[in-house]
């Protein structure tokens, strides 16, 4: 009877939960590091063979065996950025929202949708992009765009749809569920004493808002955007399906362009000799580089305003 | 008296978080209204049982594409339930504070960032290429590794949420330690439990990237574990980046049945919880 | 100068329960009165209700007359009656982001002052108001969580003092100090009675008997007893008073 077997004075029954347990939990250690290792190595004779010009050099050439990351770098930039932006104003304002002016019930029907923002696949988004977004954006959204704001070189040139604009948004609606979530926790932590202390001086609902809850909350909110912006770079199907996939450098968001994860994804099965793969690899491993460093500072924003690692909500 | 300008902007603002709010909710019923109009006219019988036809010839449909999901979530959870469920365990059980677990906690946590391709590189690089062939079995543990994570962190909230008088009360009574957590804790925190675990399955199903290295695809039914198999997600991204109208119009089919998965799974996560609390 | 409240048959909710039954009270100015009454007795629900911010609350609600200095206080717009009745709370609640200085003036800026020269002789003037000056005037761009439980808790009182208040409500300010900090605030109270209108509520009768002019006994949800402290402590006229004050319960 394992309850009753004892090796020593410890049962059998501990023995084995205890090692087997600490094992996988070991195991997670040892699979991160996993990673690292095996993206290093696959990725080492494009790291040797091109050193850190690899990252500022434009040219993505297999047929000559030369390869920069640098158009690649420039579309996942953008398109995050123009993501980051858009879901990080309307994701703190949905979560404070939520947490401020919404009746109970609202709160708990409109938390539930948002978070179902976050279940729906990439490469459903990816197909709604393609057939829905991309033609609104070229035949409507984006010559309205070059109409009024064209003098700003973003919005110039031929509407095309499949291009910066439509990731961005793309993304924007992905990562949205991850601010509003996170944004929406911390807030929920600011104390009622700091609300009650700038209502008890005459603030309005804004101002109680402006002056006692974001600047309480401020880290954990930044933190929650890190995060979102950490999940916009790795994202790889919707991109891939409206980005439109041309390694150009263009300042227009009316132009196609290239993602990091898009080249890995259309490019990896392709890839017909050792070099280029390697290439293909070294621009995961700088993705998996910049993820790792975002995530690892945003999770100790976030839980150093949580006050003590907290987990479970967080995507 | 009050300052109407200090009031209008307090209006003002607290329209603009009403706003941001109906502004995030146009997307979920853009794509999931699009998916059912699009999608349910192209779900019929033929669709569930059929195989693709050639390429551009009409007719066909995912079956092999649908099993071929289950299979590999199924695989998934065999590598992704148990690492994390145990995982989980020993954080809570066994070792709540010392640096091994909070680097754990750490590495778990950022593991869930991992960009899910990059997964799908390791495992290429690691199984696919030494095996020389794409695989169901390198699909379900580059999954399964997706998955623990999720596993790790939904597990551990819930068993940390048992109070240590459960715990007490059985080291009071004699009771081993592994027995107490096996035959009390655990079943405690069941129903919470295995929300985490479809939650993570329902991620795990509609995951794209990782199977493009590992499983590949496959027009007809895999014969065995150990060649391509065909998925729902891989499937509807081919059908939507070809261009063939009759393909466009099963991926939205097969987005539709992706996306109820998923939707159901979510749903009776919420169900189960509900009941839990009652 | 401090102005009077008066109470009509205030009665306050929380949820299902009924929190504070039919009050009827005079709160006369320039004075301190003192509210006393075991745990869960309403004394804070009360002080609460004096402000509106009982009603922040979700699922919170009140009914009733309060007037102040003769005009109904839910007659006016909340944000400037919280100006003209301030409050201290239990726990002193300075914000974080803010230093000493910005604390005090944080009302004073939301009411549009800008001019810095005002804001600075305002915040010396409620910082020594709150005898709190002579220990902070050369570190006013510290974090107000650099002070101590004490000092944090005259922080408080500055700020509210700040936006010139005509009546100060106090809930239990003192009960999470130490008896020193304690005896500051005490004193100060009895100096600011003089501009102000005072509310405090207190667990501690001994505190009652030092600083307030007259004490008002709540229990249950009920104004059981109303008047003047030295009569309250001596000669109390309900038995329940009796029995709190000594000692049968609470």
């Amino acid at each position: 009877m394992a309850s009753r077997t004892k090796i020593g004075n410890i049962s059998l029954g501990d023995l084995v939960l205890r090692y087997t347990s600490f094992l996988m939990a070991g195991s997670l250690i040892g699979i991160m590091a996993w990673i690292g290792v095996t993206m290093f190595r696959s990725a080492g004779e494009s790291i040797t063979k091109f050193g850190p010009g690899f990252i500022t050099n434009r040219v993505w050439d297999p047929v000559r065996e030369e390869f920069g990351a640098l158009t690649f770098i420039y579309g996942t930039l953008v398109t995050s950025l123009i993501a980051l932006v858009i879901a990080g104003l309307i994701g703190v304002g949905v979560a404070i929202f939520l947490n401020e002016i919404a009746a109970p019930k609202i709160k708990v029907t409109v938390s539930f949708l948002v978070e179902l923002l976050a279940a729906i696949p990439s490469v459903v988004y990816g197909l709604w992009g393609i057939f829905i977004l991309a033609p609104l954006l070229r035949n409507h959204i984006e010559p309205w765009l070059g109409k009024w704001f064209g003098f700003l070189p973003i919005f110039q040139g031929t509407p095309s749809g499949l291009d910066m604009l439509a990731g961005g948004l793309i993304l924007a609606i992905m990562i949205l569920p991850t601010v509003a979530a996170i944004s929406r926790e911390v807030i929920a932590t600011v104390p009622i004493a700091q609300r009650e202390a700038a209502l008890a001086l005459g603030a309005t609902k804004w101002e109680m808002i402006r002056i006692a809850v974001l600047p309480y909350a401020k880290s954990g909110i930044l933190g929650g955007i890190m995060l979102g912006l950490g999940r916009a770079l790795g994202e790889t199907m919707a991109v891939t399906m409206v980005i439109g996939n041309r390694p150009d450098i263009l300042p227009s968001l009316f132009s196609p362009a290239y993602s990091m994860a898009s080249v890995i994804a259309n490019e990896f099965t392709e890839a017909t000799y050792d070099l280029y793969l390697s290439a293909l690899v070294e621009i995961g491993l700088i993705l998996f580089a910049i993820t790792f460093l975002l995530n690892a500072l945003a999770r100790l924003l976030v839980w150093s305003v949580a006050r003590g690692p907290k987990g479970g909500h967080l995507h | 008296m009050i300052n109407s300008w200090r009031k209008n902007w307090n209006t003002g603002m607290m329209g603009v978080f009403t706003l941001s709010a109906i502004l995030s909710l146009i997307p979920l019923f853009a794509v999931l209204g699009y998916v059912i109009y699009n999608g349910l006219g192209s779900l019929n019988w033929d669709f569930f049982v059929h195989l693709p036809k050639g390429l551009g010839m009409p007719g066909g449909g995912m079956a092999n594409a649908i099993v071929g999901t289950l299979i590999l979530v199924a695989l998934a959870s065999l590598v992704g339930v148990p690492i994390g469920f145990l995982a989980a365990i020993y954080l809570v059980e066994y070792d709540r504070s010392s640096w091994f677990s909070t680097l754990t906690r750490f590495t778990t946590d950022v593991l869930t960032g991992v960009p899910s391709i990059i997964i799908g590189i390791v495992v290429y690089t690691a199984i696919v290429v030494p095996m020389k062939h794409f695989s169901a079995w390198a699909a379900g543990i580059a999954l399964g590794i997706i998955m623990i994570p999720v596993v790790v962190r939904a597990t551990e909230e819930m068993l940390k949420l048992v109070p240590h008088t459960v715990r007490e009360a059985g080291l009071a009574l004699g009771i081993p330690r592994w027995r107490i957590i096996i035959s009390i804790v655990v079943p405690t925190s069941a129903k919470g439990i295995i929300t985490g675990i479809m939650l993570a399955v329902a991620r795990v199903s509609g995951e794209t990237a990782p199977l493009l290295f590992t499983a590949l695809g496959n027009r007809y039914w895999a014969k065995s574990l150990n060649e391509p198999i065909a998925s729902l997600p891989v499937q509807i991204y081919s059908y939507a980046v070809s261009p063939y109208e009759d393909w466009h119009r099963q991926a939205w089919a097969g987005a539709l049945v992706l996306v109820f998965i998923v939707v159901i799974l979510n749903l009776g996560t919420r169900y189960i919880f509900k009941e839990r609390q009652k | 100068m401090g102005q009077s409240l008066s109470v009509r048959n205030l009665e306050a909710w929380y949820g299902s329960q009924k929190t504070l039954t039919g009050i009827d009270m005079e709160i006369p100015s320039n004075h301190v009165t003192a509210i006393i009454g075991p745990s869960g007795c309403g004394k804070s629900t009360f002080v609460r209700c004096l402000n509106r911010l009982h009603e922040t609350l979700p699922g919170a609600k009140m009914k009733g007359e309060v007037l102040l200095d003769g005009s109904n206080i839910f007659a006016q717009d909340q944000v400037q009656l919280r100006r003209n009745i301030g409050m201290v709370f239990q726990k002193a609640n300075p914000f974080p982001s803010m230093s000493i200085f910005d604390n005090v003036i944080a009302g004073l800026k939301l009411n549009g002052v800008r001019n810095k020269e005002k804001l600075r002789q305002i915040a010396e003037k409620s910082l020594r108001m709150a005898a709190l000056w002579d220990e902070v005037s050369e570190r006013l761009d510290n974090s107000g969580m650099s002070l101590s439980g004490g000092q944090q808790q005259r922080l408080c009182i500055a700020r509210a003092l700040a936006v010139e208040p005509s009546v100060l409500l106090m809930d239990e300010p003192a009960s999470a100090l130490d008896p020193i900090a304690t005896l500051h605030i005490e004193e100060l109270i009895s100096e600011l009675k003089n501009q102000y209108t005072i509310v405090i509520v207190t667990h501690n009768m001994q505190q009652a008997a030092r600083i307030a002019d007259s004490t008002a006994f709540f229990l249950n949800g009920e104004l059981v007893e109303h008047g003047p402290t030295s009569e309250m402590f001596t000669n109390p006229r309900d038995k329940r008073t009796e029995d709190y004050i000594s000692g049968r319960f609470g």
